[in-house]
């Protein structure tokens, strides 16, 4: 029998719904289960552990009735960069150590609104950067679980809560969550308000949902996605049926195996990715081989000369006044922003708009790009990992996804990235859950 | 900074420049990412690209609320 630490987010608010659980028993059980595993996973940087409980009697008295929200009763958690009225927002920097900020971030809202609970804020590396976090990784603690939404990751893969929100600027959500074995979205740039979330990059931050199926992101995506008057990069275009996408059971899809990625993996990561394709295609999937149009180094530099300059003017006032409250990687990252010269930022800026028909012609005549989710399995705590296999869909915006695809020998998670269309969520989503159904599910860590 | 040149000649000028910036001893602690910097700026700067090219757009993100302005 299932126990409640390991319901997905949408079995919960099912059960909830139903009044077969209550959300004071799950959040107990989440809290119960913080205890035991969070001095190994540190995951957490901050536990509202009386404001969980109070949400969730209130949340027991109204279960089941009509007008309740999707998310109903259904604890979560966020990275600590995003802005939580009352609770402690530090952003992973000693700066703001002691910072509460007001005002919740509007994703955050939207997770209210829908009727979630609050258990918390996950850690999250030191202003969504790469000076690797204290948190370690759910399969192995000499493992680092990847970053930056390295708390969201990890909290969830651990079962200390069903989903989370984390950021994506580089490959900050999907290899996180490839390296703990969940799912990680990273919707189109401007598909969800980064109002209210401490930025790294302001042309290439997204928010993104970590999950352990394709389901509760479809779940959590359509209580956040949407326009905002206070983020004028929130698009207007419409929203779709996320969740009514991923419970399709449509078609096998079409999918688009970019071969350069397997040159660039590690041979256990490319012979993962070449056995889930031949899987998917015994499945029913339609796999035709494409490739990138350009030298992933090319498509790669352009998001990291624009990340480091948009990093550095992002920190331009605080840096100048703490420069040794920064991390390591952090601080190099700044100085040397500053260094680069605008003729090139602007060149960068240029090429992606020139490029990005180049890189979306590779989706043509298929449903989504197929391709492993990072180049290597979860290497060790002094690293976050590279993030240049996310990197070249987060510089064009395109939504992305990584659902678990096996363990290694070492039984470290392998993940595999689809990647869609701007703005087509849905085809994602339905692919992604199709792909879902087709591989072996994961099994839950042993945290020890 | 002209970009279209080899890694080796920008990383030289950012060294430089990083002296002059952060002091001596920054440098070495910036030398890996001056390197990578160094990649970034060769690899695209030797595009060539015209000025009636395109719009520029590019700073704009690719569905901007407008009606919130």
């Amino acid at each position: 029998m299932m126990e409640l630490i390991d319901l997905t987010a949408c079995q919960a608010a099912e059960r909830i719904r139903r009044r077969e659980i209550s959300p004071v028993e799950l959040v107990e059980a989440l809290l119960a289960r913080i205890e035991a595993v969070e001095p190994i996973v540190q995951a957490w940087e901050t536990v509202d552990r009386e404001g969980a409980l109070a949400a969730a009697r209130k949340a027991e008295h109204s279960a089941g009735q009509s007008g309740t929200g999707p998310l109903h009763g259904v604890p979560l958690t966020a990275k600590d960069i995003f802005f939580t009225a009352g609770m402690r927002t530090t952003s992973g920097s000693p700066l703001f150590e002691d910072f509460v900020p007001d005002f919740d971030a509007t994703s955050i809202s939207g997770l209210r609104a829908a009727g979630a609970i609050l258990m918390g804020k996950a850690v999250t590396v030191q202003f969504a950067h790469h000076d690797p976090p204290r948190t370690r990784n759910p399969w192995n603690r000499e493992r680092t679980p990847g970053g930056s939404s390295s708390g969201s990751a990890a909290t969830v893969a651990a079962r200390m809560v069903p989903a989370a929100l984390g950021t994506q600027t580089g490959g900050s959500v999907l290899r996180p969550a490839s390296y703990c074995g969940v799912v990680g979205l990273k919707p189109t740039y401007g598909r969800v308000s980064r109002y209210g979330v401490t930025p790294n990059s302001w042309s290439l931050d997204n928010v993104g949902i970590i999950a352990r199926s394709v389901e509760d992101t479809a779940l959590l995506l359509q209580a956040v996605a949407g326009p905002d008057p206070r983020d004028v990069t929130a698009s207007s275009v419409p929203t779709g049926s996320y969740l009514e996408a991923a419970r399709r059971n449509g078609r096998a899809p079409r999918l688009g195996f970019v071969l350069d990625y397997l040159d660039r993996a590690n041979p256990d990561v490319a012979a993962n990715s070449r056995e889930v394709a031949a899987r998917l295609e015994r499945m029913g999937a339609e796999i035709r081989d494409v490739h990138l149009p350009r030298p992933m180094e090319e498509l790669t530099a352009l998001r990291s000369l624009i990340a480091t300059v948009e990093l550095a003017s992002v920190h331009a006032a605080t840096f100048d006044a703490n420069p040794d409250k920064y991390g390591p990687a952090l601080r190099e990252s700044v100085e040397v922003g500053r260094l680069i010269p605008a003729a090139a930022y602007i060149q960068a800026q240029r090429l992606r708009r020139r490029w990005r028909p180049e890189v979306e012609s590779m989706l043509e005549g298929v449903d989504c790009l197929l391709m492993p989710t990072v180049n290597n399995t979860a290497p060790g705590p002094n690293t976050t990992g590279s993030s240049a296999f996310q990197a070249v869909w987060s510089v064009f915006g395109l939504p992305s996804i990584t659902i678990p695809s096996g363990l290694s020998e070492e039984r470290l998670p392998f993940g595999t990235q689809l990647v869609a269309p701007a703005f087509q969520e849905e085809t994602l989503l339905s692919a992604a859950a199709w792909c879902e159904a087709a591989l072996e599910p994961m099994p839950a860590p042993e945290v020890r | 900074m002209r970009l279209d040149r080899p890694k080796e000649q920008i990383e030289q000028e950012l060294l430089v420049q990083a002296r002059d910036t952060w002091g001596a001893e920054r440098v070495e602690a910036l030398r890996h990412i001056i390197g990578d910097a160094a990649g970034w700026i060769s690899l695209i700067g030797r595009y060539k690209l015209g000025i009636h090219e395109e719009e520029p757009d590019y700073l704009v993100a690719p569905e901007p609320n407008r009606e919130a302005r």
